[in-house]
């Protein structure tokens, strides 16, 4: 399986998107996630996007579209809902073999 | 096979009693940001730039985070206004209103303030990550709230950061 790479990101400088990469790592370390944590300035993001999987984000009101998932940084730091977001990460990771079936059209 | 602790010698000591307080009386953010950074000044830990420094970024990227047991503040500058690690840290006698970390149309009642000045940011990394672990973990806030006085706080976090796991 080819390595995935998780780029994370604050709003300047990068000691919180550091310490915020730490946690993951650690996280990934401990369930075995074949994974690169990047640490990456928000001015680079986009052109650091086209190369990895999923982006760790903690900056307010970053709308932009990077062509690959995003999720909030903020529970590796805090804890709160971690057990969420570590099962959406990982569910962006390693997707199911076989994808849940679309929902139908009448669904609603 | 036993687990790898750092020696402690390795490490700057970040924390130092003069710069603890409990029970600090502020009535803002701003109030509490100044004070602090102004004691950290005067023990000539950061150059004359560093209390204005931190007012703008906490404008431009506020530090409050809720954890389950309190909301804190973790302010912070760039290493440049830093000539030596340290930390202050504050039990406020009443919350203080800050915005939240990637979320400032929220306002958070902070009771605690955990101000690191940074010079290495290698080594402050790790130990910042120390750091928010033991935020997470049951009883840590409380206990800072809790502290009777200036001492028995101090005491207990260098306890607390002898012992914290990465």
């Amino acid at each position: 399986m080819p390595q995935k790479v998780i780029l994370v990101s604050c709003g300047t400088g990068v000691v919180t998107a550091e310490t915020t990469a730490l946690r993951i790592r650690k996280i990934a370390a401990e369930r075995k996630w074949q994974v690169e944590v990047r640490v990456v300035e928000f001015r680079k993001l986009a052109q650091a996007a086209a190369g990895a999987d999923v982006i760790v984000q903690i900056a307010p009101h970053d709308s932009t579209d990077y062509g690959i998932p995003k999720l909030s940084g903020l529970p590796f730091l805090t804890g709160f809902e971690l057990d969420k977001t570590v099962q959406e990460l990982e569910e962006i990771l390693n997707p199911p073999d076989k994808p849940k079936p679309e929902p139908t059209e009448n669904g609603l | 096979m036993p687990p790898s602790i750092e020696p402690a010698s390795t490490e700057p000591e970040m924390l130092r009693p003069e710069l603890v307080f409990v029970g600090l009386q502020v009535g803002s953010r701003e109030e509490a940001l100044s004070f602090l950074s102004r004691r950290m000044l005067e023990a000539g830990l950061v150059s004359p730039g560093f209390p204005a420094a931190l007012l703008e970024r906490e404008k431009a990227f506020p530090t409050g985070l809720q954890f389950a047991e309190a909301a804190l503040a973790l302010p912070h500058t760039e290493t440049r206004y830093v000539l030596q690690p340290a930390l202050a840290v504050a039990a406020l006698a009443e919350p203080v209103e800050f915005l939240a970390m990637g979320a400032p149309e929220q306002s958070l009642p902070v009771r605690v303030i955990f101000l690191p000045a940074v010079l290495h940011p290698d080594w402050q990394v790790r130990w910042l990550s120390r750091l928010v672990a033991l935020f997470q973990t049951p009883g840590f806030l409380t206990g800072i709230i809790q502290s009777p006085n200036r001492d028995r706080l101090y005491q207990s976090l260098r306890a607390a950061f002898r012992n914290a796991p990465l």
